[in-house]
């Protein structure tokens, strides 16, 4: 070794064991972990940090006061140095925070992660995901603009339609003595440092819950001795991290150029009175549920004890789902809620974000809410009796491809694809039955359906590719042409 | 941890020193990474301090006085810079931001919202003379140009018509002389000045002040 | 393909070392400066990405795929373009 590298290597030596650097913190993990599914959580935790560093840097100018939180936000849009960018971002983020989130959940409930030993994280991980949409609540508050504030009236509205006990302590939490000061000041405290505090804390705990229980098993159970390759945290894993988190910082990036944000006019109750309320993205579905004709006036706590009780749900997943099996194959009706869970939030969403405003008709609601839950419900167990029944009795225990970035896209345009088609096919079916057949309306009807009819044969090919040995789909077409000539 | 052992950036053919170089490069990239993300603090935590932060103030301008207002008879005036026309009416009955000793005076942008036309006052129970078949059921502006009805008891707000908001209401003060004086103009902004948003401070842009004299 | 690999470093650090550069010397005061810096940190995280990307594959003794390294390039093309476009 040359001198210079000795010194070098001495020095970083004594830095290693003064600060325990090599010392094993974390445990490692094995390679097939190396996979962006793995990592929806770490990258929610990413979103959080650019959303501490934003908001840390708006800190220095904003002031939670309400005649002062409006032209202070201003001043950050039209004076501060970067302000505007400060803005953008931390918005997409946040937005970004609350989709990944989802999407870590909805990964862990499909590949069954909530099953024995790691319930409590399960349960852990809702909590936070309540606090990252009171992130969302509490800061939308801030600017103090029309469309802020008037959202949040009525959200704060709803807290106290919830059962008494429920509603006294949030009230409590939230909004305190009353009055517009205290409430503003009290969701500013929330959001800057109660709730960071609290994410904190229970990552914290989360995380040592994962160092017990380790990386969870690839769903089938038998992946090659290779792909169980252990892979120390630091360096190997903490880089990959920052790739990914790279990466997504500068999708943000991007996104707030291409998009960058207008500060919409300052509250007044004049102007509020123009406008028609309508919560961010991800309370639409709430808010379209609540805008069910039968949920008016009184029937407004029926309809959020319905949605609390969901929520509920959520929560005791882990005693819910007691099978112990995690394929998706042994889990038809646990899959299928979950398929329709995400189907009904994307189509509750956006009919909402379509509707402001309007109270929807029961008749309405109960064809799109039931329509999209048995037609997802019956596509389900088609495909599970068709492909998987077969398979069961054919392969032991096939082992799980490797996820990929292509079969991450095609779930996405699937989801979505089938939302619209679903959406589609309903509206039509209701219009030609409302307003009465012509030509125009059957070929949406019939080019629905045939949308539809696309996104349920992509499903099932995709659910198959997912379950079948890792190997080019054309070896597993094969199989399924061996499957049909052998039933003959 | 990443080793430095080369930190000239040796790069030869052999494996090992392949992987050191880049070890090197990895930090590196790093810590440029880093050095960007100071840049924007650097930025944001250096920008100069205004001398409020408060919304900007608007010129106090006397108008008219208690004795000079008849009821439903409008007064025109310019406020806040010489080519902004308002109206200044008593109105006979309270309304949403009037002042004076009843309530009923106030005052709003005489431009409609939606396309600029000015636009005049109608007391109850007259029509327009552009329009007789509409009748005010209560203290409005009537415009000409396509319709629109703004409700001088309510701020403003858009009662018909195609204006896609409410016209900009002048703030008024009066003091113990009984002297009124315009002293702010409330969202939205006034039409032709960045229409539509809600930073009223570009009302005080594209014109000349009118003198508080 | 290791040689490639080496020369896609050292162009990466390159454009990295001038896009921090660009980023301190940037005109706060100005508006458009704003999207500027969006895109150039952009540009040096997708860059880092690459070289961290390229170092954990060589590391594992791994291929690089080059899909990657070629999406993450059209990314930073992309980038530099609308450099052009947004301000």
């Amino acid at each position: 070794m040359r001198k210079e590298d000795e010194v070098v290597a001495r020095l970083i030596a004594w830095f290693d064991s003064r600060l325990g650097l090599s010392h094993p913190l974390l445990r490692p993990v094995p390679e097939y972990s190396v996979n962006p599914f793995y990592w929806l959580g770490a990258l929610t935790v990413v979103a959080f940090v650019i959303q501490g560093v934003t908001g840390v840097l708006m800190m220095l100018y904003y002031v939670p006061s309400p005649t002062q939180a409006f032209p202070t936000t201003q001043y950050i849009f039209q004076q501060v140095y970067y302000g505007r960018f400060l803005e953008s971002v931390h918005l997409y983020t946040a937005y970004a925070m609350i989709m990944l989130a989802f999407m870590h959940m909805m990964r862990g409930y499909f590949v069954s992660v909530h099953k024995k030993p790691r319930e409590m994280m399960w349960i852990v991980g809702m909590v936070m995901g309540f606090v990252t949409l009171g992130f969302g609540f509490t800061g939308y508050l801030l600017p103090w603009t029309v469309v802020s504030k008037s959202a949040t009236d009525v959200g704060i509205g709803m807290i106290d339609a919830l059962p008494a006990q429920i509603s006294w302590l949030l009230s409590f939490l939230i909004v305190g003595a009353g009055g517009d000061a205290t409430e503003l000041l009290r969701f500013y405290d929330l959001h800057v440092v109660v709730l960071p505090a609290v994410l904190l804390v229970l990552l914290t705990i989360k995380m040592y819950m994962l160092e017990c229980h380790g990386i969870s098993e690839p769903v089938s159970g038998a992946v090659s001795q290779e792909k169980r390759r252990l892979i120390p945290i630091f360096p190997d894993i903490s880089l990959y991290l920052l790739e990914l988190a790279a990466v997504f910082g500068s999708a943000m990036l991007l996104i707030s150029v291409i998009f960058p944000l207008n500060l919409p006019p300052q509250y007044s109750p004049q102007l509020a009175a123009q406008f028609t309320p309508q919560p961010d993205w991800y309370f639409l579905w709430i808010y379209q549920v609540l805008k069910i004709s039968i949920f008016e006036g009184p029937g407004l706590s029926v309809a959020l004890s319905l949605v609390t009780i969901l929520f509920i749900l959520l929560f005791l997943l882990p005693f819910i789902d007691r099978n112990e099996k995690r394929r998706l194959i042994d889990r038809p009706i646990f899959v299928t809620l979950g398929v329709i869970f995400v189907a009904e939030l994307i189509v509750l969403a956006y009919w909402g974000l379509i509707t402001p405003g309007q109270i929807i008709p029961f008749e309405q609601a109960a064809l799109v809410i039931g329509g999209t839950a048995l037609v997802i419900a019956l596509v389900s167990f088609g495909t599970y009796w068709v492909l998987f029944s077969r398979i069961k009795r054919q392969t032991s225990g096939p082992t799980q491809a490797p996820a990929k970035l292509v079969t991450l896209f095609s779930f996405g345009a699937l989801a979505t694809g089938g939302a619209f088609a679903i959406g589609n096919t309903m509206n039509t079916t209701v219009n030609i039955i409302v307003q009465g057949l012509d030509w125009w309306k059957a070929l949406e009807l019939v080019s629905s359906i045939i949308m539809l009819a696309f996104v349920i044969f992509g499903s099932a090919l995709l659910i198959y590719s997912i379950e079948l040995p890792n190997g080019s789909l054309s070896r597993r077409i094969r199989f399924l042409e061996k499957m049909i000539h052998e039933s003959k | 941890m990443s080793s430095k052992d080369d930190a000239d950036g040796k790069e030869g053919k052999s494996p090992d020193n392949r992987r050191n170089f880049l070890k090197v490069a990895v930090t590196f990239s790093g810590l440029l990474v880093v050095a960007g993300i100071g840049a924007i603090t650097e930025a944001v935590t250096s920008t100069p301090p205004s001398e409020s932060s408060e919304s900007v103030s608007f010129p106090r301008v006397k108008v008219a006085s208690l004795t000079d207002l008849e009821a439903n008879q409008p007064i025109l005036f310019n406020y806040p810079l010489d080519n902004e026309p308002n109206v200044l009416v008593k109105l006979g009955q309270k309304a949403e931001g009037g002042v004076g000793p009843d309530g009923d005076i106030v005052a709003f942008s005489a431009l409609c919202q939606h396309l600029g036309c000015v636009y005049a006052f109608q007391p109850t129970g007259t029509s327009p003379q552009c329009n007789s078949s509409y009748t005010a059921q209560s203290p409005v502006g009537y415009c000409c140009c396509h319709g629109t009805v703004f409700d001088f008891l309510h701020g403003g707000t858009v009662q018909a018509g195609p204006s896609p908001r409410p016209v900009p209401q002048v703030t008024l003060d009066v003091d113990s002389s009984g002297n009124i004086y315009a002293v702010g103009m409330g969202p939205p902004t006034i039409f032709g000045h960045n229409t539509g948003s809600g930073d009223t401070s570009s009302d005080l842009q594209g014109g000349n002040p009118v003198s508080t004299a | 393909m290791n040689q490639n690999d080496l020369l896609t470093t050292i162009i990466l650090i390159i454009l990295q070392l001038v896009s921090t550069n660009y980023l301190w010397s940037l005109d706060a005061t100005n508006s458009v400066s704003q999207a500027r810096f969006a895109i150039f940190l952009a540009i040096d995280l997708l860059s880092f990405a690459m070289i961290a990307y390229i170092y954990r594959k060589i590391e594992w003794r791994e291929p690089t795929y080059r899909i990657w390294l070629l999406l993450g390039s059209f990314g930073l093309v992309l980038l530099l373009l609308s450099s052009l476009i947004f301000t």
